[in-house]
């Protein structure tokens, strides 16, 4: 009690002192600029970052925005998580109406206070606190007033002032205020460097931003910080729990990373018995990693438990073999410990995963990973493993860590290396199809398709979680044809240094071909036709592509005798900067042949290229859907 | 103390006599064999990654050590894990409630994994250190913990005691989940004081369903004040042992067009209808009928109690808002726009007040509850006549219509009735107009909160008739160009999508997208929204188009960019019965002249097939004369509820309604 009442009296004080200001937000205020194609408008914004020592820091944030229509109020709430690291000291929200008049104030018995763990985790201490005046009499304003408090160093706020697109700032100030001796370490990307003052023993750093007006929504678009105002944060010195490190560089970083893992590799004798059982009747030493891996595999499972500095450090070996489960750090330990005892040395590594989680800061050493995987330098290459999957082939990285940065860890600190990267070559889908058709319009085809890379990524967890009438039921969902039943189905995986899968599909369509009188209209492209097609019009930011694919297709198709071709689809083919692209319809005898290449590379592109890009999707639509017309003979 | 230990004798005596025969067959924990391990698959579900070999529980009331009872449920898995897809049948939560110092609490757990290692059975035990848990809400308590030591073919097991102090609540018994179940057994032994319906759901047939009734004893005790011992108090009663067996219990999975699976899960549940009193007193009627509980919702501080009074605040507040209307149906719609466009919905799943009714009005936000009975109320004032109607929404389940179970039920709607007519209302959905009312609440039946009748409403999806009209005209234009014009009128629910859509998407955008929707190039001009803020109209689309004709032969789907592509029902077998949304009425209509320079080459088949003799119709009919075709398809489907035996019928149905929307005009050019 006695600590509450000293925080309010605390803010009372610093409010007044620093920036006491009652704001005005009035709607009419606003620069009519703003006003523009946005949705809801940050009135105000001021974010501190106070560092007391090594150890601990405050934050602190104003923020007020105005919500002009439906569409910006995903902006009025409020939502803060915490954990054992963190404490929520203080909230005051104020709602106002158009003129800026005080509506409604917070109350605290309004905020809501929700555990914040994931479906995923097992245990941790992730919490919520949530709150929203749930309003819609527009324009309002809403006001948050916060402060947390941290206890460790290791994770900073970044500033990204504009919060969304369609979504404008008035004003934003960010300031980072640290004991004199302290060295904070920024980098600013489409902002200028910062104002650095001293205020009591504190040297102040502080950047801002006025009048900013609402960015677009675009399909493709480059990572955030290349297109709007942004300063990371990070450490030099810095402790969480226990533990201490220095953020300085990589090697800093990773020398702490490893003193958080360090002498958690002890197996148990019977573990270890095993691995010799395994390893030592093996030669080579990628055949030894591989049957490790695949020991690994089979006896754990994932389970993510993530309590206090267990967020960061891994349990012990033994813990892993005692109870057969871990999470990514847990089951990458786990394997290091088993590489380690069979002699083979492999470096615990962090990644920053996700399919579109590609970039990261990689000349700015912070915490930016979320993730570990364990990389083993072999004396040509390095090999690449997965731990918290137990169906993955060894080496091979998904779509969820491939082609991008990583920080492997020992003892000598941690060094930024690149993850493989899968080119068009290896993400391919090889289709041949065999079918025919009767005079009913009626389709029989068999599908036989050699899906690799990450284009098998998908393919691959869903035969290795799903059951065969699970599997027929998401292949129902991906099969876009009229009216149709599947047959027959089967998937072959097959161990190639890309893995691929061979899917063998038999199905029949009632009536595919349209049969009008004497005529049947029959689209050749059974199973690859292109869906997406950009919104066409003006471009605001770069174009940033990440797929690259290569998809083959031979399809044959068997027609009832007796009919002559009435039209045909004219061959289409072009190749450009974003790839190529080539079909082909061909009538021989009974049977007409069609074949289709497409390919796309990944890349970044001026927006002047966009007309290009959209004609290019809209011409890739219309040639993959390109239909003959039979008609009987007469007589 | 002494009396507390005769009391456990007695109780255990009466136990063992009760169950005698049921705990016969029990499976004992732990007590694995070798052979156990061998089975690869099993006959219930010879493709399941996991099998729940037997799922044995049991339900009891306690003498407690408050004064009262408690329920004390008993619960014994076991699990055959076939396969690492099944590994998360191993991960539990079980939650318990509180509410301040009264909680559920879990008494014994034992959780084991057995393996097969070397022809032995090898059986590790969770450890008490893994038992996490987490403060999910205030009133929600989630224990998880999942088993060590998993490897394909384990047989896990869990046995616990969990004693709730919440007399009037049993937990329901689910026989059906995600994995097949061989077994699965329920009794519950319930004190006659204790009266509760039994409501059974689910398709799969009981192997045994029996209930017995026996005397039985409990012992309570009653705490003492301050400074005074406690006493046992003796209750002799009878009990009612009910208990049923599932045998062969296949997994359940979600299917297109139901409502919610939680309606078809084979499951047990207890609504407490009321509670005798134990000194022979007076019953205190829990259930009650629909009078009654009209009666009491109109009492309750939480629901009703705020309509019947005075309201004078609301005077004012209606003088504004009614200004300038003559009749009352035009001050209901006012008052009804202003509540809706004023007041967000923060919950639309409760049906009682969060507080007071100007609550709502003041702070402009609140449940659908506080938001409709708002709404009741202001109308009240206004002296029209107006009942708050209790319904359960689509994803709540349905509402029982047999029995007054306040529980099955998540949502308040107001009826009106203005010069003989009645209208419900729902002013908690941003835009939904006056007299309609969000998909969701068409679920069955609605109550009408009203003492005098508190009559049943139907609400079903049957009664949504969702009429779409297209027109199409197209002339010889200019050049050799073709022009053309379309009207498309929709239903009141794709009125609320296209709304919906409308407000995150520009009308160019919108446009760009129909244009985009045409299988050929053409240009559009003139074009329209009509209603799209009238909320009680249904939106109107139209424009104009122009293209060109290049081809010596033109081939041309009559339906141009509204034919059914895919048939809606693309899987082959079908468990549930088919919910859709709603009855629908598609015309589709289009004039097109005969291109100069072209002729008639051929034309689709006119056609007309019924479903089901008159529950559906669809008519495709061509026609043409000296200079136009003449073009119709009538998609017409007079109910949305449909039985498991007619998805056949039913895909064919929408099947034929696909092939004919692909088929072709072809025109041919006369002369070059």
């Amino acid at each position: 009690m006695l600590k509450s009442i000293f925080i309010s009296a605390f803010f009372f004080c610093f409010n007044i002192s620093v920036f006491a200001t009652e704001n005005d937000y009035a709607v009419s205020k606003i620069p009519p600029a703003l006003l523009e194609k946005a949705s809801a408008i940050k009135r105000y914004e001021y974010v501190e970052y106070e560092i007391k020592d090594i150890g601990s820091a405050t934050y602190y944030y104003r923020k007020a925005v105005t919500i002009l229509n439906e569409n910006g109020d995903k902006h009025a709430g409020w939502a803060e998580g915490y954990d054992k690291f963190s404490k929520i000291t203080y909230i005051e929200a104020t709602l106002y109406d158009a003129d800026g008049q005080k509506l409604r104030v917070l109350k605290q018995s309004d905020i809501g206070d929700y555990s914040n763990s994931g479906d995923a985790s097992l245990a941790d201490d992730n919490r919520l606190k949530r709150h929203n005046f749930y309003y819609k009499v527009y324009p309002y304003t809403v006001e948050y007033i916060v402060e947390i408090s941290r206890n460790e160093l290791l994770f900073m706020p970044s500033w990204m002032p504009v919060d969304d697109e369609d979504f404008a700032v008035e004003k934003s100030v960010f300031r980072i205020k640290c004991p004199a001796d302290y060295k904070i370490r920024y980098k600013c990307y489409q902002t200028d460097e910062p104002i650095i003052t001293d205020e009591a023993k504190k040297k102040v750093y502080t950047w801002g931003i006025k009048n900013y007006g609402s960015i677009p929504d675009e399909f493709a678009s480059p990572p955030w910080q290349k297109i709007t105002p942004t300063v990371i944060v990070g450490a030099t010195d810095f402790k969480i729990g226990d533990f201490k490190g220095n953020m300085n560089d990589w090697v800093g970083f990773g020398k702490f990373v490893y003193s958080l893992k360090k002498d958690k590799d002890k197996l148990p004798s019977d573990i270890a018995a095993a691995v010799h059982n395994i390893a030592d009747k093996i030669p080579d030493t990628r055949k030894k990693i591989e049957a490790l891996y695949t020991y690994m595999q089979q006896n754990t499972r994932y389970i993510s438990i993530q309590l206090g500095i267990g967020g960061w450090q891994p349990f012990d070996a033994a813990y892993v073999a005692q109870k057969k489960y871990g999470d990514c750090k847990a089951l990458t330990n786990y394997m290091y410990a088993l590489l380690n005892e069979a002699g083979i040395r492999s470096v615990y590594t962090l990644i920053k995963a996700g399919d579109y989680a590609r970039y990261m800061h990689e000349e700015f050493p912070a915490q930016q990973f979320n993730h570990v995987i364990l990389s083993v330098p072999l004396t040509k290459d390095t090999m690449w493993l997965e731990c918290t999957s137990q169906t993955l082939q060894a080496g091979y990285l998904s779509s969820f860590t491939c082609n991008r940065f990583a920080l492997m860890v020992d003892q000598d600190g941690g060094h930024l290396v690149r993850t493989p990267s899968y080119s068009s070559k290896d993400n391919q889908q090889v289709r041949k199809i065999n079918a025919s058709i009767d005079e009913a319009g009626k389709l029989k085809a068999d599908v036989v398709t050699n899906y690799s890379g990450t284009q098998q990524d998908d393919l691959f967890s869903l035969i290795n979680s799903k059951t065969k009438k699970e599997q027929l039921e998401v292949l129902k969902k991906v099969i876009d044809l009229p009216n149709y039943d599947i047959s027959s189905f089967n998937y072959t995986p097959l161990k190639t240094v890309i893995p691929s899968i061979i899917e063998k599909i038999s199905l029949v369509a009632e009536s595919y071909a349209q049969v009008s009188g004497k005529r049947i209209f029959v689209q050749p492209n059974l199973l690859s036709k292109s869906r997406f097609r950009p919104k066409e019009g003006e471009r605001k930011f770069d174009l940033d592509l990440q797929a690259d694919f290569r998809d083959i297709d031979t399809v044959e198709i068997n027609i009832p005798s007796g009919y002559t071709i009435e039209a045909m689809p004219q061959p289409s083919s072009f190749k450009n900067k974003f790839g190529e692209y080539k079909v082909n319809f061909k009538v021989d005898g009974n049977k007409i042949v069609f074949t289709r290449f497409y390919e796309k590379r990944a890349g970044q592109f001026p927006k002047s290229d966009y007309p290009e890009l959209v004609k290019m999707y809209n011409d890739v639509y219309k040639a993959d859907r390109g239909k003959l017309v039979l008609v009987k003979k007469e007589g | 103390m002494r009396n507390k230990i005769k009391w456990t004798i007695s109780l255990v005596l009466i136990f063992v006599g009760g169950f005698a025969i049921a705990q016969q067959n029990r499976p004992k924990f732990g007590d694995i064999k070798p052979n156990d391990f061998l089975p690869t698959a099993y006959a219930v579900d010879s493709s399941a990654n996991g099998v729940v070999l037997f799922d044995i529980g049991s339900t009891e009331y306690e003498g407690s050590n408050n004064g009262w009872f408690d329920v004390v449920t008993k619960r014994h898995t076991r699990i055959r894990l076939l396969n690492r897809n099944s590994f998360d049948m191993a991960t539990y939560s079980i939650p318990l409630y509180s509410s301040g110092s009264v909680e559920e609490r879990i008494e014994s757990l034992d959780a084991v994994t057995h393996n097969l290692e070397n022809g032995k059975i090898v059986t590790y035990k969770l450890d008490k250190n893994s038992i996490f848990k987490d403060r999910y809400s205030k009133y929600l308590i989630i224990k998880k913990f999942t088993l060590p030591n998993l490897q394909e073919g384990s047989i896990i097991e869990i046995k616990y005691r969990l004693v709730s102090p919440y007399a009037r609540f049993i937990t329901p018994w689910v026989f059906q989940g995600p994995y097949p179940v061989i077994r699965s057994e329920y009794s519950a032994r319930i004190p006659t004081l204790f009266d509760f319906v039994v409501l059974n759901q689910g398709f799969i047939p009981y192997k045994v369903n029996t209930l017995i009734s026996e005397k039985a004893t409990y012992n309570i005790i009653v705490p003492g004040a301050v400074g005074e011992r406690s006493e046992v108090a003796r209750y002799d009663g009878t009990d009612k042992i009910y208990n049923w067996v599932m045998e062969n219990i296949p997994s359940i999975k979600r299917e297109n067009y139901i409502t919610t699976l939680d309606n078809y899960i084979s499951k047990i549940s207890f609504a407490l209808a009321g509670i005798n009193n134990p000194n022979g007193g007076p019953r205190t009627e829990i259930m009650g009928n629909w009078n009654k509980i009209s009666v009491n919702l109109l009492k309750d501080e939480d629901f009703g109690d705020g309509l019947l009074k005075n309201n004078g605040w609301m005077k004012d507040e209606l003088k504004t808002l009614t200004a300038g209307t003559t009749t009352q149906l035009e001050a209901a719609k006012k008052i009804f726009n202003y509540v809706r466009d004023n007041i967000t919905c923060s919950d639309h799943s409760a049906k009682y007040l969060s507080g007071p009714i100007k609550k709502a009005l003041e702070t402009k936000q609140g449940n659908v509850a506080d938001i409709n009975l708002l709404l009741t109320a202001l109308m009240l004032k206004q002296g029209i006549e107006a009942h708050p109607v209790l319904l359960s929404t689509r994803d709540h389940g349905n509402a029982w219509a047999d029995y007054p179970m306040l529980d099955k039920f998540n949502y308040v709607i107001t009826q009106i009735k203005i010069d003989d007519k009645e209208y419900l209302l729902d002013a908690s959905e941003s835009r939904i107009g006056f007299g309609n009312l969000p998909l969701d609440c068409y679920n069955g039946y609605a109550r009408v909160i009203n003492p005098e009748m508190p009559k049943l409403i139907d609400l079903s999806a049957d009664s949504i008739k969702e009429s779409k009209l297209t027109t199409m005209f197209i002339i010889n234009g200019e050049k050799g160009k073709m022009e053309g014009s379309c009207t498309e009128s929709s239903g009141i629910v794709s009125s609320q999508i296209l709304r919906e859509k409308l407000m995150k998407t520009s009308i160019d955008d919108f446009f760009k997208e129909v244009k985009k929707s045409f299988s050929f190039d053409m240009a559009l001009k003139n074009t329209t929204i009509d209603s799209l803020k009238n909320y009680e109209q249904p939106v109107v689309v139209k424009y104009d188009f122009s293209f060109d004709l290049e081809d010596d032969i033109l081939y041309i789907n009559p339906m141009l960019a509204d034919a059914y592509k895919d048939n809606i029902f693309n899987a082959a077998e079908r468990n549930f019965p088919v919910e859709m949304p709603y009855a629908i009425n598609e015309n589709f209509v289009l004039r097109m002249e005969i291109p100069t320079g072209y002729a008639v080459e051929e034309l689709p088949k006119s056609t007309r097939v019924k479903f089901n003799e008159n529950e559906g119709i669809f008519e495709y009919i061509v026609a043409k004369d000296a200079t136009a075709i003449q073009f119709r398809s009538t998609l017409k489907l007079n109910k949305a509820n449909f039985m498991p035996e007619d998805y056949e019928s039913l895909r064919d149905f929408f099947g034929y309604v696909v092939k004919k929307h692909s088929e072709q005009i072809v025109l041919k050019k006369t002369k070059s």
